[in-house]
């Protein structure tokens, strides 16, 4: 069960180009399986955003020989291909498989903690039981905050709320970009392992983006790295390259 | 669930809600005034001005003779003449106005006036009954009378050398507005000018008790039955056609005398019909055929065409219908049964007497007559006597029957005050004419010249307040295209702008996995509730403004009338204008918004 793989990529391509600068991300191979954490580190402007953004199907990739994530559907799992997917289809699969922490939280500023979370259960049109909430909230400690707005939270609240968010709905992905980027490093820390935590205890691979290597080496089952090379002037390509790090570590 | 997030967005930002909702209320409630307007009475009271009756006039400028044909015959060809009522002689509508109560009197001048006359319903004023009269501010003032008051009316005229004055007091029932005219007028029905201008003519009314002179009516024939003790030489018989009126002269079998004199006399004479082509046969004529046959042993009576008539014993019965003709006391002798006497005189008091057939189911005793050919209608109170008539015929004597026979050619009316059969007058001089609108003005007044009567209208000012009617007309629509435009732009580019600052919402709403339609649905639902929202305040706005401008000009308006006011239809129309235009701005705005990749346009932030 925990090698089920969720996403399969293999020869994945991504090219934009703006203001006559052309990027191109090429992703020979990556697997992720269920329960898996996979950082995703390096440098501002080296993909990362472009690869997390291709995982939650909001961008459509310009080439690939394989690119499927495994879904939950009626009951049982199937791979789909999201080469096949129509933008629709795409908004689906997100909203019942994939939990998304935004960098500054993303929290709608016209709903309470308690509606922001509740949103996704909304939309993935699941049902979560009032312990099950309640455990979580409480896990995050954000019990007190529930009837507030999200303005009159702290950095570290907001993004609570949005882990709180993405979890709710108990997807099989959940995707985070730069989860800890807005808050101090203890913060941080605790972010990251209650994240960790939460999701092992779901069973949900996690996909994190970071600037911050130290903040993920250590927990990271897959770490994914960028090789930059400049082709011409205008064109650079990153190469995205997974290693199996939880190994490396097991074996140290 | 779009739609709750929807509400809860808007009262999240309940300030810029606010403003927004009053930014939209402040397009609309302008152009729901000015449409009120527009569409309120403002449009009446604007028709009525340019509508008012002193431009659809038209009175001719030379006095010539119309008569009553003439004037139902202009009714009945143009139907856009509203109202049309004859006038007499400008000589006779001159008359002395006396206020008993404070002995004040001024010289007025009579104006005709019949239902329908806009000049006085448009002007505050109904139509006057028979002894009442309509003045015109400036006489009221003259006057110093109030509606109510009595007014003594004097008219003069000189007989044998002598002033006569007749008097007759009238109510006055109507003042109209200062606008109509300067001029100090009574306005009076049409049978009291002629009355006035019988008596300045020496004409007797008995109406008012004045006497004088009586029109009385005359008795006319269509031929006369000529009865000789043997045939007429040919000579004879083309002398009859000689100057003396009838152009036709036969000998009729006793058969064909059944069938037109409605009797057959005795074998031994010889009958034969005179009859007139064109105009009627007079008294002198049947004299004329006597004087020729003189000597001859010869019986003339006149005969006329069967007159339809009716008979009617009392209201409740029903009218017995007959053919009236001339019985003649000459010829009753020579006929098998004599007509009884009394058909020929008639004492003091005493009714004209009809003759109807015994077996008729009318009984003897009084009767009314009434008669009718073409439009003109007469009736007079007669006796029935039964005799000897043939079926369906009836007979009274020559003059009787002849005189009534004038009905054909002429109004003749019966007085009973006088119990004869006077007159009626043929013509006037001149009318008062209203089209319905103004632009029928010119197309009347080009059939009036046309045939010979050259008539004033008011050409020139209808031509400016046409023109301008045409530029006012112009700038509201210019006003409206410039309000309606701007209103569509500034509720597109509101809502729209509201949609921009929501971007960042609608695309964590599209990573969170909701549909692109439900995407669209947010800022259309929330289009929706804030332009519904402004809906309801310009609305509110709306009738409130509109109760102050209906307050403030009550005095000018009649009952059920007011000056700015909307139809439901309307307030159905621009709510689905401004919904329309809703969810476009709305739609357009989020489909743009939600363009770049969801995460991108986060990022971008």
């Amino acid at each position: 069960m925990m090698n089920e793989p969720v996403y399969r990529l293999r020869d994945v391509e991504k090219t934009r180009a703006k203001g006559g600068v052309s990027f191109t991300l090429r992703v020979p191979e990556l697997v992720i399986h269920r329960g898996e954490f996979c950082s995703v580190v390096g440098p501002s402007g080296c993909g990362k955003s472009t690869l997390l953004d291709l995982l939650a199907l909001v961008l459509v990739p310009s080439r690939a020989s394989c690119f499927s994530i495994t879904v939950a559907r009626n009951q049982t799992r199937e791979e789909c291909d999201i080469l096949k997917l129509s933008e629709n289809g795409a908004a689906r699969i997100r909203r019942r498989n994939i939990g998304y922490v935004l960098q500054n939280g993303g929290l709608l500023p016209f709903l309470t903690v308690r509606e922001n979370i509740m949103i996704s259960v909304g939309i993935s049109g699941t049902s979560v039981g009032r312990e099950e909430f309640d455990t979580l909230v409480h896990f995050l400690g954000l019990t007190d905050q529930l009837n507030k707005k999200p303005q009159y939270l702290s950095g570290g609240q907001r993004q609570r709320v949005a882990v709180a968010r993405a979890l709710i709905h108990r997807p099989a992905i959940i995707l985070a970009d730069e989860p800890t980027a807005a808050v101090d490093y203890p913060t941080a820390l605790d972010i990251r392992d209650e994240l960790k935590h939460l999701a092992h205890a779901m069973g949900a691979a996690v996909v994190m983006v970071t600037h911050d290597r130290s903040l993920v080496d250590e927990i990271s089952d897959v770490q994914v790295q960028f090789e930059l090379t400049r082709k011409t002037l205008g064109a650079t390509l990153a190469t995205a390259i997974a290693k199996n790090t939880s190994m490396v570590r097991s074996q140290a | 669930m779009i739609l709750r997030l929807a509400l809860k967005d808007i009262l999240h930002d309940w300030l810029l809600s606010i403003c927004l909702v009053l930014a939209i209320a402040s397009i609309i409630a302008p152009l729901l005034i000015l449409f009120g307007l527009k569409f309120g009475t403002i449009q009446t009271l604007q028709s009525r001005l340019i509508q008012d009756p002193k431009n659809r006039e038209i009175r001719p400028m030379t006095a010539k003779s119309f008569n009553r044909d003439w004037f139902d015959s202009l009714r009945k060809i143009h139907p856009q003449i509203s109202f049309v009522v004859p006038m007499t002689r400008q000589i006779s509508t001159s008359i002395t106005a006396i206020n008993p109560a404070n002995d004040a009197n001024e010289q007025l001048s009579l104006m005709a006036t019949a239902a329908g006359d806009p000049l006085l319903l448009e002007n505050g004023a109904t139509i006057p009954g028979h002894a009442a009269c309509v003045l015109t501010e400036a006489a009221a003032q003259a006057l110093n009378v109030a509606i109510g008051d009595e007014l003594l009316f004097s008219t003069r005229r000189i007989i044998g050398g002598k002033y006569e004055n007749g008097e007759f007091s009238v109510l006055v029932s109507g003042i109209l507005e200062g606008r109509v005219s300067s001029l100090k007028t009574a306005f009076v029905r049409l049978d009291v000018i002629e009355a006035v201008e019988d008596y300045k003519d020496g004409r007797a009314v008995p109406a008012y008790g004045w006497e004088g002179e009586m029109p009385a009516a005359y008795p006319v024939f269509e031929g006369a039955a000529v009865l000789t003790p043997g045939p007429l030489s040919k000579l004879d018989e083309v002398l009859l056609t000689n100057n003396t009126g009838f152009t036709q002269v036969k000998m009729i079998g006793s058969e064909q005398a059944v069938a037109t004199l409605g009797y057959a006399p005795r074998p031994e004479w010889t009958v034969y019909l005179a009859t007139v082509k064109q105009r009627a046969a007079m008294d002198e004529s049947i004299q004329a055929i006597r004087n020729k046959l003189r000597g001859k042993g010869a019986m003339v009576a006149p005969w006329m065409e069967p007159l339809e008539i009716s008979l009617q014993s009392s209201p409740q019965s029903p009218p017995v219908a007959l053919h009236l003709l001339a019985a003649s006391e000459e010829i009753s002798v020579a006929i098998p049964s004599p007509m009884p006497q009394r058909l020929f005189e008639r004492e003091k008091d005493q009714r004209q007497a009809i003759l109807v057939p015994s077996d008729s189911a009318l009984g003897e005793g009084d009767a009314i007559l009434s008669l009718k050919v073409e439009d003109r209608e007469l009736s007079v109170p007669v006796t029935v006597i039964k005799g000897n008539a043939a079926p369906s015929l009836a007979y009274a004597s020559a003059v009787f029957a002849g005189t009534l026979n004038l009905l054909r050619y002429r109004n003749v009316k019966y007085d009973e005050k006088m119990d004869s059969l006077l007159l009626s007058r043929r013509g006037y001089a001149g009318f008062r004419l209203y089209t319905a609108t103004i632009d029928d003005v010119e197309g009347i007044q080009q059939k009036l010249e046309s045939e010979g009567i050259p008539v004033h209208t008011e050409k020139e000012r209808i031509g400016e307040v046409r023109r301008l009617d045409n530029y006012m007309g112009l700038i509201f629509w210019l006003i409206a295209a410039v309000g309606v435009i701007g209103g569509i732009s500034a509720l597109t580019a509101s809502l729209y702008a509201s949609v921009e600052r929501k971007r960042k919402e609608l695309n964590v709403l599209r990573l969170l996995g909701l549909l692109k339609r439900e995407i669209v649905l947010f800022p259309v639902f929330q289009g929706l509730l804030l332009s519904g929202g402004a809906l309801v305040l310009a609305g509110t706005i709306f009738v409130v403004v509109s109760r102050v401008i209906n307050h403030l000009f009550r005095t000018h308006l009649r009952t059920a009338e007011s000056l700015c006011t909307l139809s439901f239809g309307h307030f159905m129309l621009l709510t689905a204008g401004v919904f329309f235009l809703s969810v476009v701005s709305a739609t357009f705005a989020a489909l743009q918004a939600t363009r770049l990749d969801p995460a991108e346009a986060l990022r971008d932030e």
